[in-house]
């Protein structure tokens, strides 16, 4: 697919002029770029990049298939609202964009073949006549959505699928491990699938797994009102895509050993790391957060810590277009210049990311039925991100601080399934810096 | 007799008329079964074109993993990108030609999911898993080494094949390409894509109002189209999807009633229900029309019998008349004119013939309404035959007959005196009729302490051995030239008989050389016979 991006970039016409062509920032930080010598420290490298806005008042054109479940539990208010934001979706677009529409129940079917939207009649008919029935053959669905929008693939689109479901799949393959996995693969080819439960039926894990594996967005719509105000937010993020596939690459030097990527999901290969978006949306940052164990240096010691390199689809452009960062690290006996030194914003992420694994990790206890025990997580989690608050005078910690607090009181009861998926959506909001 | 005449033509029309019935139904069961069966074929038909579908698809993937391999350059660096980018592949590997796995690399630069396929196919790599080129091709080799082949050894036989195996989540798949250098490199297929672009591939419309079902290893529906609800029924058609998907299965499934409608639409049955239903019909009527001519042959015997009876009732009063006034002119006459006497002698002989014929006629009227009584007093059984035998003195001579008798039983039985003069009538009456001209008739009794035995023998033509028995049946007579112009109404032999068996004796046509025996015997006492 990637192979062919410029030449099908350049048919469609689509060449900005290469003086005025804006570029994103890479740029990639240290949470503490002085460390304390002879001794083993862990260190976390932020590589963020943030989408420019499109100055020639064009925008990329998308590659969208609507995927609705239309099973019976969707009757009512669910199905007319779920309408409502299909055709809001349909109003928005223009004729150069591509729009199929799926709905899925026991079966699958394909309502309206990936098309251009010229014939708004036609489609608006056939989204007025979804009707609820049957069961829940979400993968089907999902299947059928990336299949539509594989047909017109192209890395001059925003090639997505958006699937809305209320349900739990019932039919065929429902483990959100499966799902995730079907997201990564259609991530390798450039679609991302952005899930929205709607209700409080449906099975968040699935849907996040399937968003986050595919670089999609996860929402949670309590209602269908909500969920037509959802969809306008996704639709602005899917019209404001200002680059696709981006890959970015982590040298590290000796010594400097990779552990994990905090908020995302990332390929380590000893001292390289392998990162990828599949797109970036104007004005926003993306970002991923490594987590570093730096073996033992002298004070005094400069290091060239870590290379970045980044290639990426510029929308605007229509060009492949390289970037580079690179960081410093140095060591000094000194821990008042270690703290002089942190870069706050990186840390507030971090601690940010170590507190939202500790919110999955109280989630995977409350699932085992160890009510206590996940509420001693998140308590714990809550006060220690109001220690960090203070530290970094955050009130974005403060934030979630209390959020966790929330959440602990919330871990039992009425109100547990309803606060589960609030703590997905949450927690995949915070690791994908998701705009809604 | 007429419920008798039921009951056989009930057999002979239920009989066959069951069986008609029982080959209907069985053979429409049969059609039934036969329509079923190819209404499975039909369904089966669709199955089989939609795994060639499948097998396409699996063709296509084939060639496409077979281009992912070879178009990889052949360094780490290559192999991991291509991964990155490839939705179809999981995992790539490379075996260099002594079986030594080299990617993914065992080392510091190992990635998390490299080390997890790593574990998973750690049995393939070790040697301890059982691989087989296909399921059909289990060589004996492989099984008396108790282990499977190498990916190696396998590749020594084919350029290409693939290995299956479960682990955890189930199926995993992996395409393996033998390479120029003797070695083997691989790709691990993302098997949840496989699926989803299989079920891009399938079809999502209406199938005659049925269900088509693709089912994984656990009988899970994994994808389907068609309206209908399976209701926990079985499939009318299955299909094993190919090799290496052979873990999957199509099932088509449709209702009960959909079902019997297609089944009924080719089965024809009601042609054939009407066939048999046609059939059954006329075999009623030939029965219905045979049943009711044979039972107006016998409602008209019954009627001429009582016909009969009646008009005998009615001859009997003026026959005695007229055989008392011819004995009575005989007397008269006896010395006057000789040859008036004669002819008398032959009107009071002829009457005397009428008489046993009535009386005859009469006697088997009341056996047949079972209203015949004995009156059994003292009687001598030589008196009574030879009163009979000069009953008939006129007509024997006539017919130039010698008669002996040999008479002894002078003693008294208890017996009906008429009833044993109509036997000994009707036994000599036979010989009277039967007998050619010139025979001898000798009649003899003799009497012990049991019983009394009277013997009737001629030497005329006899009785046929096989209807020894026969002639004792009611309108039986002998056919062919012996009765030809002989007059009789069949039934003399079947009265004596009866008669003889009321007194608690009997009556037979016994085996002799020449002529005709019959042998009465009836008890001196009163044994525990029919008679009242």
């Amino acid at each position: 697919m990637k192979h062919t991006a410029a030449a099908t970039f350049l048919a469609l016409g689509l060449v900005a002029t290469s003086a005025e062509a804006k570029t994103l920032q890479l740029s990639a930080e240290l949470g503490r770029p002085v460390l304390l010598a002879d001794q083993k420290n862990i260190d976390y490298l932020k590589i963020g990049v943030t989408g420019f806005e499109r100055e020639d008042a064009k925008r990329t054109p998308v590659n969208l298939s609507i995927v609705i479940d239309r099973s019976s539990s969707m009757s009512g208010d669910k199905i007319a609202k779920a309408r409502e934001a299909a055709l809001l979706v349909l109003e928005r677009l223009s004729t150069n964009d591509i729009l199929s529409i799926v709905a899925y129940d026991s079966g699958v079917e394909v309502l309206v073949p990936a098309t251009k939207v010229t014939d708004r009649e036609m489609i608006e008919t056939k989204i007025r006549r979804i009707r609820p029935r049957g069961s829940t053959a979400l993968f089907a669905g999902v299947s059928r959505g990336i299949e539509e929008v594989r047909k017109f693939l192209d890395d001059g689109r925003v090639n997505r699928v958006i699937l809305l479901s209320d349900g739990q799949a019932n039919v065929g393959p429902s483990s959100p491990n499966e799902l995730g996995r079907l997201g990564a693969a259609a991530g390798k080819e450039g679609i991302a699938v952005t899930t929205i439960g709607l209700g409080l039926g449906y099975n968040e894990d699935l849907m996040a797994q399937l968003a986050r594996r595919s670089d999609g967005n996860h929402a949670f719509a309590e209602n269908g009102e909500a969920l037509v105000k959802i969809f306008g937010y996704e639709l602005g993020d899917v019209l404001s895509v200002v680059a696709q596939e981006l890959s970015m690459t982590v040298k590290l030097a000796e010594g400097i050993r990779p552990v994990r990527v905090l908020n995302r999901d990332g390929e380590i290969h000893g001292q390289e790391v392998v990162l990828g978006l599949n797109q970036l949306y104007a004005k926003q940052e993306k970002f991923f957060l490594l987590e570093v164990e730096v073996g033992p240096h002298a004070a005094g010691t400069n290091l060239a810590a870590a290379d970045v390199t980044l290639s990426f689809a510029n929308m605007q452009s229509g060009k492949t277009e390289r970037a580079s960062d690179s960081v410093q690290l140095s060591f000094t006996r000194s821990k008042s210049e270690v703290a002089r030194a942190e870069n706050r914003a990186v840390m507030v992420a971090a601690v940010e990311s170590i507190a939202v694994a500790q919110n999955r990790e109280a989630v995977a206890l409350r699932d085992q039925g160890k009510v206590q025990e996940a509420e001693k997580v998140l308590r714990d989690n809550a006060g220690w991100l109001q220690k960090e608050a203070v530290k970094y005078k955050s009130k974005r910690l403060d934030s979630y601080s209390k959020s966790n607090m929330d959440d602990a009181k919330n871990l039992d009861g009425q109100s547990w399934n309803k606060r589960r998926k609030a703590m997905r959506k949450s927690q995949h909001e915070l690791d994908f810096q998701q705009s809604y | 007799m007429r419920a008798r005449l039921a009951v056989v033509f009930s057999v002979l029309v239920l009989l066959p008329l069951a069986a008609v019935a029982w080959l209907v139904v069985r053979m429409q069961a049969d059609e039934r079964r036969v329509a079923q069966a190819e209404l499975a074929r039909v369904f089966e038909g669709r199955l089989a074109d939609l795994d060639q579908t499948i097998e396409a698809a699996n063709d296509e993937l084939e060639r496409q993993l077979t281009l992912v391999l070879e178009g990889t350059a052949d360094t780490t660096d290559a192999r991991r990108a291509r991964i990155r980018d490839e939705p179809l592949t999981r995992q790539m590997f490379v075996l260099d030609r002594e079986g030594r796995l080299v990617f993914p690399p065992d080392d510091r630069t190992t990635s998390t999911d490299e080390r997890d396929f790593l574990v998973r196919t750690r049995a393939i790599w070790d040697r301890r898993a059982i691989l087989y080129d296909r399921p059909e091709e289990t060589t004996a080799a492989s099984q008396v080494k108790g282990r499977g082949d190498s990916l190696l050894e396998l590749a020594e036989r084919r350029g290409s094949g693939w290995v299956t195996w479960y682990w955890q989540e189930g199926l995993h798949l992996l395409f393996w390409l033998r390479r120029p250098d003797g070695g083997v490199h691989g790709v691990e297929v993302e098997r949840i894509v496989l699926l989803s672009r299989l079920i891009g591939r399938l079809p999502d419309v209406e199938v005659d109002g049925g269900r088509v079902v693709l089912e994984d290893s656990k009988d899970d529906a994994v994808y389907q189209w068609g309206s209908y609800e399976p209701d926990g029924a079985p499939p009318v058609a299955v299909r094993t999807l190919a090799y290496p998907l052979d873990a999957w299965r199509l099932a088509f499934y449709l209702s009960e009633a959909k079902q019997a409608q297609l089944v009924g639409a080719r089965a024809q049955a009601s042609t054939l229900v009407l066939g048999f239903g046609g059939l059954v019909a006329a075999l009623l009527l030939v029965a219905v029309y045979f049943y009711r001519e044979s039972s107006r042959d016998l409602r008209e015997a019954a009627a001429r019998v009582t016909f009969v009876t009646q008009v005998s009732h009615e001859l009997k009063t003026p026959l005695a008349n007229i055989r008392l006034y011819a004995e009575l002119l005989e007397a008269r006459l006896e010395d006057e004119d000789p040859e008036a006497v004669e002819r008398l002698g032959v009107i009071v002989a002829e009457s005397h013939r009428l008489t046993r014929l009535i009386n005859n006629i009469l006697t088997y009227a009341r056996q047949k309404r079972r209203a015949l009584e004995l009156e059994k007093r003292p009687v001598v059984v030589d008196d009574v035959v030879r009163r009979m035998l000069e009953q008939f003195r006129p007509a024997l001579e006539e017919k130039q007959i010698e008669v002996v008798f040999e008479g002894g039983a002078p003693e008294s039985i208890e017996a009906d005196e008429d009833a044993l003069g109509q036997i000994v009538a009707n036994l000599v009456s036979n010989v009277e009729k039967y007998a050619p001209n010139a025979a001898h008739l000798s009649v003899t009794t003799v009497q012990d302490d049991e019983a009394v035995i009277l013997t009737v023998h001629d030497d005329g033509p006899g009785v046929p051995p096989q209807v020894r028995e026969r002639i004792f049946a009611p309108f039986f007579r002998v056919s062919s030239k012996l009765t030809d112009g002989v007059t009789g109404t069949g039934i003399g032999l079947s009265i004596a008989r009866d008669l003889a068996e009321r007194h608690g004796g009997r009556l037979a046509c016994l085996e002799v050389e020449r002529g005709a025996t019959f042998e009465l015997r009836l008890p001196r006492r009163e044994a525990k016979g029919r008679g009242a």
